[in-house]
């Protein structure tokens, strides 16, 4: 679906990604992990053509496949809630049509009390469920999240991966998203990268991504969100 | 205190000439601002929402003329309209046309970068957001004015604002003639200098009447902060 090779992007006079080949197969569902700062938004901008690498390539397979991105910061645009779920929707839809489409995805992401609400009123958890759904009223091929339950709560949280991955089964979407959380990471994704000062530290099955883990901070990250049990297992 | 009672029945029962007044200052006021936002404002957005080279020469430049001196500008204006000036066979020298030019140096900078600076602030967020809905470059343009538009409004009311008070370089293009290009804020300086206390006066209310009319009309577009019913 994706393929990187030796994509480079320096800003500030620093290198912020670096990555020498990056591939993703269709259908798969893959974590980025790594602390701030570490380029998770950035890759994913690249990604989605919004920031130009300063070297290398992005190849998609097949040619034209287009990638849809959630941005870290959500935003709802001045408009009803119901107005902001449609934006994505093409101009030739029928407006009943649109309509019918938005206020289905508002039932899958609890928006529908909001529907009629003003899209720059609603609370850092609620915008980011309107932004996911803005994505998710049509089927899409690639989905790029970055940290999309940021500021959801646990319920929303919950909300938000099950819905995704429903969509994500019935569409065969690829899934690339950014998270701090490794449970996350391991409830949605099959795969986890560990990224580092803009490169790829780390790439494991999401399975094997408490073991080996290594040094550093993906070690730290898996000792913080997997207390040992006392017979030295991670729970889970 | 009779002048200002005399004032006050002027207010009421304007008299034909100063209907006239009040209507050339209309024209070129509305003239001046629509003409110098259809100019100023896509210029604002481009420079709000790209980076190019030169782009902090170009920032500081505009700022430089947003606070250009009135008279500088209606001295320009003048030089270059006068007979012998480069558009001299315009003739447009003491005409209400050549009052609106001399608004529009003066305010186009102001709007272009008011604009810019809305624009810059919104822009980031509101464009990886659309990019990242893939939406066409038009779709993308007019959701960015759409969330820009109480900030352009105030812009544009700004840029009002300075049309309707303006006084240096309209009296030095236009000339303060009368039944012609004779606007308010040049009648309160002439009639003041002519100790018509009264007619200032009177032309000082209508004035600010009119701002603030114009202003709570502008206030009334801006609103949208309610949730649809
Ligand atoms: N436009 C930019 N200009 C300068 N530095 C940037 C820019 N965008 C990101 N950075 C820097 O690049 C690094 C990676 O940022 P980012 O991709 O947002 O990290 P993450 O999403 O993993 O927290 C950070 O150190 C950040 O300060
Ligand atoms: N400026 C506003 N106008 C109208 N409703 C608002 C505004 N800000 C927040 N709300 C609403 O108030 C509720 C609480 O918001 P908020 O305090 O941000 O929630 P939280 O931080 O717990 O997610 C939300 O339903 C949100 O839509
Ligand atoms: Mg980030
Ligand atoms: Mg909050």
């Amino acid at each position: 679906m994706i393929t990187l090779e030796s994509v480079a992007k320096t800003a500030g006079g620093r290198q912020i990604l670096n990555i020498a080949l990056l591939h993703i197969d269709r259908g798969e569902r893959v974590a980025l992990i790594g602390p701030n700062g570490s380029g998770k938004s950035t890759l994913l901008r690249v990604i989605a053509g919004i920031v130009p690498p300063d070297a290398g390539c992005v190849i998609f397979e097949p040619p034209g496949t287009q990638a849809y991105l959630m941005p870290q910061v959500s935003f709802g645009f001045a408009r009803s809630v119901l107005k902001n779920l449609e934006i994505g929707l093409p101009a030739s839809m029928k407006s009943a049509e649109k309509r019918a489409a938005a206020e289905k995805t508002a039932d899958m992401l609890a928006l529908r009390p909001l529907l009629k609400k003003h899209g720059n009123k609603l609370s850092g958890g609620e915008t980011q469920r309107l932004a996911l759904g803005r994505l998710l009223t049509a089927p899409k091929s690639l989905l790029l999240l970055d940290e999309p339950t940021g500021s959801a709560d646990f319920e929303s949280t919950r909300l938000i991966e099950d819905v995704l991955l429903a969509a994500c089964e019935k569409n065969g979407t690829t899934l690339l998203f950014a998270t701090h959380d490794a449970r996350q990471a391991e409830r949605l994704a099959g795969r986890i990268i560990l990224l580092e000062n803009g490169r790829v530290a780390k790439d494991t099955p999401a399975a094997a991504f408490a073991e080996t883990a290594g040094s550093g901070w993906g070690k730290r990250l898996t000792h913080e969100q997997h207390p040992q049990t006392p017979d030295g297992l991670p729970e889970i | 205190m009779e002048q200002f009672k005399e004032a006050i029945r002027l207010v009421f029962s304007p008299d034909k000439e100063l209907w006239q007044i009040i209507g050339v200052t209309l024209v070129m006021t509305f003239a001046s601002t629509a003409i110098s936002c259809a100019l100023g404002i896509f210029p604002g957005i481009f420079i709000g929402s790209r980076r190019f080279r030169g782009k902090k020469l170009l920032m500081k430049i505009l700022y430089t003329f947003m606070g250009l001196p009135p008279v500088v500008a209606g001295l320009v204006v003048f030089l270059l309209l006068s007979n012998r000036g480069p558009l001299g066979s315009l003739h447009l020298l003491f005409s209400v046309e050549a009052m609106v030019i001399a608004q529009c140096v003066l305010i186009v900078p102001i709007i272009t970068g008011l604009t810019a600076s809305a624009v810059a602030l919104k822009y980031p967020v509101i464009a990886e957001t659309s990019k990242g809905l893939r939406l066409s470059g038009w779709k993308q343009l007019l959701l960015l004015l759409s969330e820009c538009r109480g900030a352009l409004i105030s812009v544009a009311l700004t840029g009002f604002g300075r049309a309707i008070s303006e006084v240096g370089a309209v009296n030095l293009v236009g000339g303060n003639i009368r039944f012609k290009t004779r606007v308010m804020t040049t009648s309160i300086m002439f009639e003041t200098g002519m100790g018509n206390f009264e007619l200032a006066i009177a032309l000082g209310i209508l004035l600010l009447t009119i701002a603030f009319a114009v202003n709570f009309i502008a206030s009334t577009f801006r609103r949208e902060t309610d949730d649809y019913a």
